[in-house]
């Protein structure tokens, strides 16, 4: 290919110094050009430090916010359960940390505003991973099949239009896949299964699957169209039928990477909001039945977060939700990166 | 014992085949259902017009201009510092410790979800900066301490700053190594060779992040849903220190808050079409032109 070496070049520049200048002028362009090679090279490390600078600030802000329910007296004594809103005026009492935590760990009851507020996690975090795990799976199993088809069985012309027409999912806003579960798919996966609530942690789990398996599908279409050909073809040479072939000898070689690749399904689901907040029914409550309604850590942040008073105790709380989100998050990186890096053979 | 594998063949060939084209038509039944619900609703006066007070009729006007200047302000943030960090990624760092933290910071903010984003935006971008500028130029009330946005932008110029980096480094790895070290041979500076060899070749790439980033912020609802969106403010003032109005967060509202969800079903699906194609059109002109710029390098 060949370079246009004229465009954006300055006048100021010669295009034969030697030939233009006296050398004092040579000496004045090359410390302009050190001097430009400088800047430049500090402006761009300056952006590349800000991106750390920008994960580091996410993380301390929203850990900065949360402190409060730990660190400030007020905000303990609100948090605390024997809380006496009677008798507003003689409670003088110092509740400490682990008043605290018996709320936050305590009984399973989220109910934020009332007089005596509590904030258990466990109804949140059970609705969270209840979902997340109704995703997760049929996120995987779908695209386990659809990259199978890619890699193997669909006819040549039809891979590429599959390919295409996967990945267009990734391209619908969550806010439409709510929208569409909560007013259309609802109401009819309610009559095919016959639950009793018609916004549950099953109807989330199976919209938010959508947002995974265009993520879920390119991942394992990569792990199976780059195994090694020469493999294929010398269990094909055995006697081996495709299906063997797949499962004696292609999965057992990308268990690993199959693994790591729906663990990061796992991190983009458990994050999401607005499906969740608009197809779980928002019910903090503390069951195992995938049928009932839920609520995730995320949509409580989502829902609650435009009524609270900056400051106040669920502010804090809510912010809480989010470092939790965060943590989480950092754990499944970093559990990803290691299987990923644990299992990279073949 | 033969023709049992046969079956087990045809048998996991029809259901790897007959799933594909499950999530095949999934797909196409789901824009299919908003075009075909969504397209009687569409009318010049409905894309211009603002919203009634009950939110049982007029458009979405101030909803689309809201979304506009949304996202070309955090493409003004976003797009230069995603070319920077992918730039300072590709081409300025030694592959050390510095390379490797700036790389895992990249992927830790693809990786955290959306709606930590709108904390961050809440408790940095209005509470700190805002509450910093304040203080500053002496207001008494808040001016700049108020969810905004300035705020908002910012706060997806933050999320989709990942998308941008990725397509900008995509498009340098494409450029060859042998023009640099050409570059470098005919007593280029390292930075000459940046903004005269590789740049102009990765203008397609800084395109592509461009575009993919308009389309996901345009998509994107949680992280702003207490950074400045409104819930009604009919006519959309311009100032960037005042709330707005947004496409996405107006159908979920919508779809959830509004008094009568059933009379209103057409025009949320007429907006829920409107943001679709926004969001889809950007991101198929997105993937045309990464196609078109691969192509063009690979020739």
């Amino acid at each position: 290919m060949m370079i246009d070496d004229t465009v954006g070049r300055p006048a100021e520049y010669p295009a034969d110094p030697e030939a233009a200048a006296s050398t004092r002028d040579q000496i004045r362009w090359m410390a302009r050009r050190r001097r430009e090679q400088l800047a430049a090279v500090t402006i761009l490390f300056l952006g590349g430090a800000l991106a750390v600078v920008m994960v580091l600030s996410i993380f301390i802000f929203v850990a900065k916010e949360s402190l409060p329910i730990f660190t400030n007296v007020d905000q303990r004594n609100e948090m605390s359960l024997y809380h006496d809103t009677e008798n507003e005026e003689e409670f003088e009492r110092d509740a400490s940390i682990f008043q605290t935590l018996d709320n936050l760990l305590g009984q399973p009851i989220w109910q934020p505003v009332s007089d005596q507020s509590t904030f258990s996690l466990w109804p949140l975090m059970a609705g969270t991973f209840k979902i997340t795990i109704v995703a997760v799976v049929e996120g995987t199993v779908l695209s386990f099949f659809t990259a199978i088809a890619i890699a193997f069985y669909l006819p040549r012309r039809m891979r590429y239009a599959v390919k295409v027409i996967t990945e267009l999912l990734a391209g619908i806003p969550s806010v439409v896949l709510g929208f569409l579960g909560l007013m259309f798919f609802a109401t009819y996966f309610q009559d095919l299964f016959g639950y009793p609530y018609r916004l549950n942690a099953f109807l989330a789990g199976t919209v938010l699957s959508l947002t995974v398996i265009p993520i879920m599908t390119t991942l394992f279409e990569d792990i199976y169209s780059s195994y090694s050909r020469d493999q294929i073809l010398a269990a094909k040479a055995v006697g081996m039928y495709d299906y063997q072939v797949i499962g004696r000898v292609i999965i057992p070689a990308t268990y690993g990477k199959v693994f790591a690749a729906a663990l990061l399904g796992f991190g983009r689901c458990f994050g999401e909001t607005m499906i969740v907040l608009m197809c779980s029914g928002n019910a903090a409550v503390l069951d195992a039945h995938l049928t009932s309604g839920a609520r995730s850590l995320a949509a409580t942040i989502g829902a609650e977060m435009a009524e609270v008073i900056i400051g106040w105790t669920h502010y804090s709380v809510l912010f809480l939700l989010g470092l939790l989100l965060i943590l989480f998050t950092f754990v499944i990186n970093y559990l990803s990166q290691i299987l990923i890096r644990k299992w990279t053979y073949a | 014992m033969r023709d049992r594998r046969l079956l087990f063949e045809f048998a996991f060939r029809a259901v790897s085949n007959a799933v594909a084209m499950v999530v095949v038509g999934v797909t196409l039944f789901i824009l299919g259902l908003v075009f075909v619900k969504g397209i009687g609703g569409i009318s010049f006066a409905f894309l211009t017009s603002p919203p009634t007070g009950t939110m049982d009729g007029g458009g979405i006007g101030p909803m689309i201009l809201g979304t506009a200047w949304l996202v070309i302000l955090m493409s003004l943030m976003t797009v230069p510092l995603g070319a920077i960090i992918a730039v300072y990624l590709n081409e300025i760092a030694t592959r050390n410790w510095l390379y490797n933290t700036v790389m895992s910071s990249v992927r830790t903010l693809a990786a955290v979800p959306s709606i930590v984003f709108g904390l961050f935006g809440l408790a940095f971008f209005v509470t700190v900066i805002g509450g910093g500028l304040d203080w500053l130029f002496g207001y008494e009330e808040r001016v700049f301490q108020e969810r905004c946005l300035l705020w908002a932008a910012l706060t997806m110029g933050t999320l989709t700053l990942p998308t941008n980096v990725i397509s900008v480094s995509e498009a340098l790895k494409l450029v060859p190594d042998e023009q640099r070290h050409a570059g470098i041979c005919l007593g280029y500076t390292r930075w000459e060779v940046v903004k005269w060899v590789v740049l102009p070749q990765a203008v397609g790439g800084i395109l592509t992040g461009l575009v993919l980033s308009v389309s996901r912020g345009a998509g994107e609802v949680a992280p702003i849903l207490f950074v400045g969106v409104a819930y009604f403010l009919p006519h959309f003032t311009g100032d960037v220190l005042d709330q707005f109005m947004e496409l996405g967060y107006h159908i979920y509202v919508m779809a959830t808050q509004s008094p009568n969800v059933d009379e209103t079903l057409p025009i949320q699906y007429a907006t829920t079409l409107v943001l679709l194609t926004l969001t889809f059109g950007f991101n198929s002109i997105g993937q045309v032109i990464r196609w078109m710029h691969r192509k063009k390098m690979s020739r």
